[in-house]
């Protein structure tokens, strides 16, 4: 009897957390994620899943169980495929589809290039990685971050180097929360108090004839520049031509309701899940966490400068701090700008023109990811 | 480790290259766009002009009840209007439509989306910002 109660001890979580006090540490990141989640109200929806996740995740357990995220057979494994194939992520994308209406972006085009613009931030990272020594799969995987796009982030890394996709993810998410921490800072040190009371004309009315179009333009100029990215714009499009069409309503509000929130909970759960401690805490995963606040920073730093280069030569001057918003943290860096322009001018209403932005800042990332997949294929 | 290790990886050329490839997508597809409204006004032009060209004599129809706008607005928006405008006097100018729906609601107004829709429609209510509207009149 006592040396079956000592071989049910040494099964216990217990003993393994003493044996190795990585997860205890794990937990504790989980358990403050948790409570940025929900007491801070941080980007809850994706938080508080992954923030569980990684509780759970880290709850150690005699290998060979088949109970792991990491081991054959095992429930959690199944779950983690949509992430490994990056079957969640093009969910993701069709829900977003489903809910974006670029009736902004298309009343003002030339907003568009500042998504573009942002995106030189995953490039620049990619250098980063590459001088750092991560192989170039890892790199490009890294340098997604800057796209400031989780479900992009997870479903290139999925493709390139799925053993990063605890890290990557963890850190996109995390950028993505950090966004009121982050980005004003570099918008304020890049544009001058003048610049960022620029005021932007009251977009004209799009006609809905014109918002059919453009996911039909948009799937066909897009993806046949870049096939790798219809995975992801494919849905996006798909969602969004559900939703304007006006004839399929019930589909594109199950998209936008249902099937995304069905994906993200699947999602963050998983992605919380793969932060193993003995996976997860390893020197790459730090230096992948200082390459994403370095990509974001970039990409955010980019977007500004290009608005003020577009100034020289634009008539009609654009408020710079648009080019924060290029990165497609939406709506969170669409909220950043217009409350920084509110803080200089209360009367200065940039949530519009920075929803532009953000929404080419999806497309524009999903194009870079796709780009960078195919230069490692 | 460092540019040696960019320049073995092909570095430099898939950062200029991306950059380049996603900036010509997306300026592509902003030169497309800012298209689509010109196509569609000419579009609705084409149209309009095949409606104006003489019809052939058909028999004359009884005149139905139609609304001027789209769906199912109603033809006395105005009078309408000046059944809603005074419920929005408290709420001052400008308001956010949910206020309006709910003293409509209050007042047991009948179809208050329907008609609401119908005033953003017929530009009796315009939009002053972000969620906030006001009368027009």
């Amino acid at each position: 009897m006592y040396e079956l109660l000592i071989s049910f001890l040494t099964n216990t979580g217990y003993y393994f957390i003493s044996q190795d006090f990585r997860y205890v540490l794990m937990i504790l990141v989980g358990l403050l994620f948790l409570y940025l989640g929900i007491a801070k109200k941080y980007e809850p929806l994706l938080l508080v899943p992954i923030a569980f996740g990684i509780v759970v995740g880290n709850i150690p357990f005699f290998k060979g169980f088949g109970l792991g995220i990491y081991e054959a057979n095992s429930v959690f494994h199944y779950l983690y495929f949509g992430v490994t194939t990056g079957l969640y992520p093009s969910i993701v994308f069709l829900g977003l589809g489903a809910m974006t209406d670029f009736s902004s972006l298309l009343a003002q085009p030339k907003l568009m290039l500042l998504g573009a613009a942002a995106q030189m931030g995953v490039f620049f990272t990619l250098l980063g990685a590459l001088a750092l020594d991560f192989l170039p799969k890892e790199a490009a995987s890294i340098a997604i971050i800057g796209g400031a796009d989780g479900p992009t982030s997870i479903f290139l890394t999925a493709k390139l180097a799925p053993h990063l996709i605890g890290p990557i993810a963890i850190a996109a998410y995390s950028y993505m929360a950090l966004i009121p921490v982050i980005q004003p800072p570099i918008m304020r040190l890049l544009t001058t108090r003048q610049e960022r009371r620029i005021r932007m004309d009251e977009p004209r009315e799009v006609a809905k004839t014109e918002r059919m179009i453009f996911p039909i333009l948009g799937v066909l100029l897009c993806c046949l520049l870049a096939p790798t990215a219809l995975p992801l714009l494919g849905m996006l499009f798909l969602g969004n031509i559900l939703k304007e069409s006006g004839v399929v309503e019930r589909l594109a509000k199950t998209a936008r309701s249902a099937i995304i929130d069905t994906a993200t909970v699947f999602l963050g759960f998983c992605v919380g899940m793969s932060t193993q401690a003995d996976v997860f805490l390893t020197e790459k995963s730090l230096l992948i966490f200082c390459l994403g606040a370095l990509a974001f920073s970039l990409a955010t730093a980019s977007g500004v400068i290009f608005a003020k280069i577009m100034n020289l030569f634009l008539r009609k001057k654009i408020n710079p701090l648009l080019g924060a918003s290029g990165v497609s943290a939406v709506p969170g860096s669409a909220r950043e700008v217009h409350l920084m322009g509110q803080h200089e001018d209360p009367g200065n209403y940039l949530l519009m023109h920075a929803m532009a932005c953000n929404s080419s800042g999806v497309i524009g990332s999903a194009i870079a990811a796709g780009v960078l997949w195919s230069f490692m294929m | 480790m460092g540019f040696a290790n960019i320049a073995a990886n092909n570095g430099w050329s898939m950062a200029f290259l991306g950059i380049s490839i996603v900036m010509t997508g997306l300026i592509v597809l902003s030169l497309a766009i800012s298209q689509i409204h010109k196509l569609v006004a000419f579009w609705e032009r084409r149209q309009a002009k095949a409606a104006q060209a003489p019809a052939p004599v058909v028999e004359p129809e009884i005149e139905s009840p139609a609304p001027a706008l789209s769906g199912q607005c109603p033809i006395n928006l105005d009078e309408l209007a000046d059944l809603y405008q005074p419920l929005t006097e408290p709420l001052g100018a400008p308001f956010e439509l949910k206020e309006l729906y709910r003293v409509a609601g209050e007042s047991d107004l009948p179809h208050p989306h329907i008609t609401i829709r119908c005033f953003r429609e017929a530009g009796l209510l315009t939009m002053e910002s972000e969620g906030l509207f006001s009368w027009k009149r």
